[in-house]
């Protein structure tokens, strides 16, 4: 009888400390979401935000000095910044709603990304997406991550790669998800100005999710860019 | 004429802060990086009077300040 007693004792005690550790982990998650999304924001619509304030002022300024073709660079400068942080906004907003938590919408989302892009260089982009890639799931930071990087290869890709054919690959390997990039056109100077803090950006987002980034460039071969994330 | 350098990783702010020295009467630009780290090698080749730095590497904690020290001696 009195065995009985303690067997339920020891199950509500261990059940108990279960809900709790579940509570704290959501607790844990929620923060961290918080934080993350004060980090994007800071980061991105901060600056950018800083950046509009100073330049209204000195249009203001050259408007009353008489210097209207200054005022004229300043004004596309404001344009620039604002269209960059609506896309920024755009992409925080669409990471943080619980409805883009698939893999598939990722996929649907730098498709449409890029698709535009491809067809106005009238370059050849290929997705190729293997069935248990585009099942697997991802926490928000590495599918953030991972958005943000292929992004980021991809505007590289048509900024400067030159390309006629250019290809996304999604596949599973193991555990792991690999992501690959790869076009066919003449490669980059990996130390250029142009792109050091793109390059820098994708490496940090990797380093962050614990993931693997190699980027391969050569004028011969194009570049193939190659994430591998551990699952 | 006040020499000025700019050290900030954020394209968009960069160029704008480039603007307002540009623009402004008694500040020349003497050059603009997009790395922080720059800024030893800079300082010592340059002839400098400000140095507008983002002084916030989330990666390294205290090396804002760190470099920001090291700047000035080696000035």
């Amino acid at each position: 009888m009195a065995g009985g007693v303690l067997v339920l004792l020891l199950a509500g005690a261990v059940t108990a400390w279960l809900l709790n550790r579940a509570r704290l982990q959501r607790l844990k998650e929620s923060l961290e979401l918080r934080n993350k999304i004060a980090a994007d924001l800071h980061d991105e619509i901060g600056s950018t935000l800083s950046s509009i304030s100073l330049l209204s002022g000195l249009t203001e300024k050259q408007i009353i000095n008489n210097q209207p073709q200054k005022a004229e660079q300043l004004i596309q400068k404001i344009s620039q910044d604002a269209r960059q942080m609506l896309e920024s906004m755009d992409d925080i907003v669409w990471t943080i709603n619980p409805r883009n938590d698939s893999m598939s919408t990722l996929l649907t989302r730098l498709r449409e990304y890029a698709k535009p892009l491809a067809d106005s260089k009238e370059i050849e982009l290929n997705f190729v997406v293997s069935p248990e890639a585009e099942n697997s799931t991802l926490i928000l930071n590495v599918r953030q991550n991972v958005y943000l990087i292929v992004k980021e290869a991809i505007n590289n890709l048509f900024k400067y790669a030159q390309a006629t054919k250019a290809e996304v690959r999604f596949e599973k390997k193991g555990k792991n998800l690999e992501v690959v990039v790869k076009d066919n056109g003449v490669g980059f100077d990996s130390n250029g100005m142009n792109n050091r803090n793109g390059l820098k950006n994708m490496h940090e987002r990797a380093t962050t999710m614990g993931a693997k980034l190699d980027i391969d460039s050569n004028p011969e071969n194009g570049t193939v860019l190659s994430l591998l994330i551990s699952g | 004429m006040l020499r000025v350098s700019i050290y900030d990783d954020n394209d968009s702010l960069r160029e704008t802060l480039a603007m307002v020295v540009e623009m402004t009467d008694e500040l020349v630009l003497a050059g603009s990086y997009p790395d922080a780290m720059q800024v030893l090698e800079t300082v010592a080749n340059d002839v400098l009077d400000v140095i507008l730095m983002d002084i916030e590497m989330p990666q390294r904690t205290g090396s804002g300040k760190n470099l920001t020290s090291r700047a000035f001696k080696a000035s």
